[in-house]
């Protein structure tokens, strides 16, 4: 279950590629038992982040901005458009959770990666494509504040974000849809009592054996 | 006040709401879950991860279909992706109380294949699976469409799914289909025309005379490819033809309720002055047999066509992925694509492994009366037991094999090669699945997208063929 997201007041890693699909987040190749007892998040962005894109051999690339000794800490990351991309994987987000990142922001983000990212407690944020490029290019502390739902770089005005009155909900209060739905199994056993009576074919495989 | 009127998709999703949840989110219950060996053993350990119990474990069933070998006479430990993954799902199933058609169950076979032969899928009811193709249970009259992982713990743990309801398309099919074109050319002609992003988001509803005009193994041909249009969910509404299909399988209802469910089904269908958000047409009357050409679904051309040049593009962004496609499947611009060499072709998928497609593939073997050259591999492998089974009883396993064709055992296989059968670099494969992406038959891999009926002419003559020349 995702932490509870107080306002974050960090840095942001500054990767501003365009269209980073889910297998440059996690390969493919580094699922499924390739991970050789390895987190995700050592292999999360391989390509980029170590020398010839080969996490065995180890050598981070010092031109990534994911290796910024100096953004070590950062819990915001800048990114390109379309930012997760491609199929749908719940380990893109997960690795990215793990890499200690609680807010996203980009240009536009895939549509399943952006959905996925909430389940693991990570805020994505739509901002325009200038925007973004001005936040990486301004390299100040970000205050994003979720419950105010705006972005504000230290010394310059706010910037307000949309967000999904739900999503906002579950991010704040630590819970995400499987914690929301279980909360609510009162209602969803008097739903199926009642169409037990209205719908009784659906549920008859249940007296089958 | 007279009530507004709705679509079909209104109906069946207006049924289901639970409770309704703030930002346009409803939680919907969810009346079959269905489960394969790829996603469920992770799906189920997060379950327990959680330490939550199953909410209803009797409308949940489980396959094993995307991790088997289709070798003859396979067993789990045939190949390493079952022998690591079926014993953690049996176990599971076996823990909590769900019904699993395992490997040497008489009932296994692709989740989308068994769940409408076993009567599973009924109309009205919402259909979930963790895989894309699950708007194929749509056919029947079914809210169903795929999910992720965290979403298919969401279904275990409570029976339900936190959902929005998504903008709709009406998608309609006039016309009758001319002899040797098929539900897949159909859908493949749909996506050759509006395209991967034409329904991005909506959910779809099928309607027109040919539609109707369809068997159900048809409707689900189409309703499979509906993802490939951008959408999750893919329906049409029950007629006579769904009725008679479910009426006696395995898990469908019976005695009363099954009155009382005809019942209920005869309402299933959009009110007159229903509206709906994009509509899309398409004439079936003088389509051709198609084939796709590229590494997308909608890189589709009539068979009898060429290749597309640059000039043919919108603009230059897609002349540039035109061509990026192009040197991935080795073809060059402007030449026809029939007569072009192949050396596999697969015969199966949820998309088109059922009896029908089994019978209209044997049908051109025997017509042309010829064998597949040794130059090409050609797989045939049945949705499922049943399917494999009735094809036996019909003698057609031996017209395959008579013809040079391997007859295998029921499951995903080639389609995305998860069971390690790989087609390999560069080889060309001919294939009645649904997707032709970059390296989705293996790294490498060419794969053309076409029906079960080319897939045969095309195996017996070793190059792209028109089946209707046989």
């Amino acid at each position: 279950m995702p932490e509870p997201f107080q306002i974050v007041c960090s840095l942001a890693v500054p990767l501003l590629v365009p269209d980073i699909d889910t297998d440059v987040i996690t390969p493919m190749r580094r699922m499924g038992g390739g991970l050789g007892g390895r987190g995700l998040d050592y292999y999360a962005f391989e390509s980029l982040r170590y020398i010839g894109g080969d996490g065995d051999r180890g050598e981070p690339n010092p031109a990534c901005p994911l290796n910024d000794p100096e953004l070590a800490l950062a819990q915001v990351l800048l990114a390109g458009a379309n930012f997760g991309s491609g199929s749908s994987r719940e380990t893109a987000p997960m690795a990215i959770a793990m890499l200690g990142f609680r807010v996203l922001i980009a240009p536009s983000f895939g549509d399943i990666f952006y959905a996925n990212c909430f389940q693991q407690g990570l805020l994505p944020i739509v901002l325009p494509e200038t925007t973004v490029a001005e936040l990486a290019c301004w390299q100040v502390e970000l205050q994003v504040d979720l419950s105010e739902q705006t972005i504000t770089p230290i010394g310059a005005e706010s910037i307000p974000f949309e967000v999904n009155p739900l999503r906002k909900i579950c991010l704040l209060e630590g819970v995400d849809f499987i914690g929301l739905a279980v909360a609510r199994s009162d209602d969803i056993s008097r739903y199926q009592l009642q169409a037990r009576r209205e719908t009784p074919w659906i549920f008859a495989v249940e007296n089958a054996s | 006040m007279v009530p507004l009127p709705e679509t079909l998709i209104d109906r069946i999703w207006g049924a289901h709401v639970v409770s309704s949840l703030p930002g346009g989110y409803d939680l919907l219950h969810v009346d079959r879950h269905l489960v394969h060996d790829l996603g469920g053993p992770f799906a189920f350990a997060g379950l327990e991860q959680r330490s939550l119990p199953m909410q209803s474990p009797a409308l949940t069933f489980a396959t094993a279909d995307h991790c088997v070998s289709s070798a003859p006479g396979r067993t789990e430990s045939t190949n390493p992706s079952a022998k690591a993954l079926l014993p953690l799902l049996r176990s599971s199933c076996a823990g909590t109380g769900v019904t699993f058609f395992d490997i040497d169950s008489a009932d296994q076979g692709i989740v989308h294949v068994i769940a409408p032969e076993l009567g599973i899928t009924l109309p009205g009811s919402t259909v979930l699976c963790g895989d894309s193709h699950t708007c194929t249970n749509g056919a029947l009259g079914a809210l169903a469409w795929g999910i992720g992982t965290s979403e298919v713990v969401l279904v275990l743990a409570t029976q339900c799914i936190i959902e929005r309801r998504p903008p709709q398309c009406r998608v309609e099919l006039a016309g009758m289909l001319p002899d040797r074109v098929y539900a897949k050319d159909v859908s493949l002609a749909l996506l050759a025309r509006y395209g991967t992003e034409a329904a991005a988001g909506f959910a779809v509803e099928y309607v027109g005379t040919a539609v109707r005009a369809m068997s159900m193994e048809e409707r689900m041909t189409v309703c499979n490819l509906t993802v490939e249009l951008g959408a999750k969910i893919g329906l049409m509404a029950p007629d006579e033809t769904t009725i008679d299909y479910v009426r006696g399988r395995r898990y469908a209802p019976t005695g009363a309720d099954w009155d009382e469910a005809i019942l209920a089904w005869s309402q299933l269908r959009s009110d007159d002055g229903a509206t709906w958000d994009r509509e899309l047409h398409l004439d079936v009357d003088v389509l051709a047999p198609q084939v796709s050409w590229g590494t997308t679904p909608a890189h589709t051309i009539a068979i009898d066509a060429n290749v597309p040049v640059r000039t043919d593009a919108a603009d230059a962004a897609e002349a540039d992925s035109w061509e990026r496609a192009l040197d991935y499947v080795g073809l060059a611009p402007g030449d026809p694509i029939a007569g072009t060499p192949i050396d596999r072709v697969f015969i199966g998928s949820c998309a088109n492994s059922r009896l029908s497609d089994l019978q209209v593939a044997a049908a051109i073997v025997e017509a042309a009366g010829r064998r597949v050259p040794t130059s090409v591999t050609a797989w045939v492998v049945p949705g499922s037991q049943q399917v494999k089974r009735a094809a036996e009883e019909l003698g057609l396993h031996d017209i395959f094999r008579g013809a040079g064709f391997e007859w295998r055992e029921p499951g995903c296989s080639q389609c995305l090669a998860t069971n390690e059968e790989y087609i390999g670099p560069g080889e060309r494969c001919l294939s009645t699945s649904n997707r032709n992406f970059v390296g989705r038959q293996g790294p490498g891999s060419r794969t053309h997208l076409a029906s079960p009926a080319t897939a045969a002419a095309s195996a017996l003559a070793g190059v792209i063929t028109d089946p209707r020349t046989v």
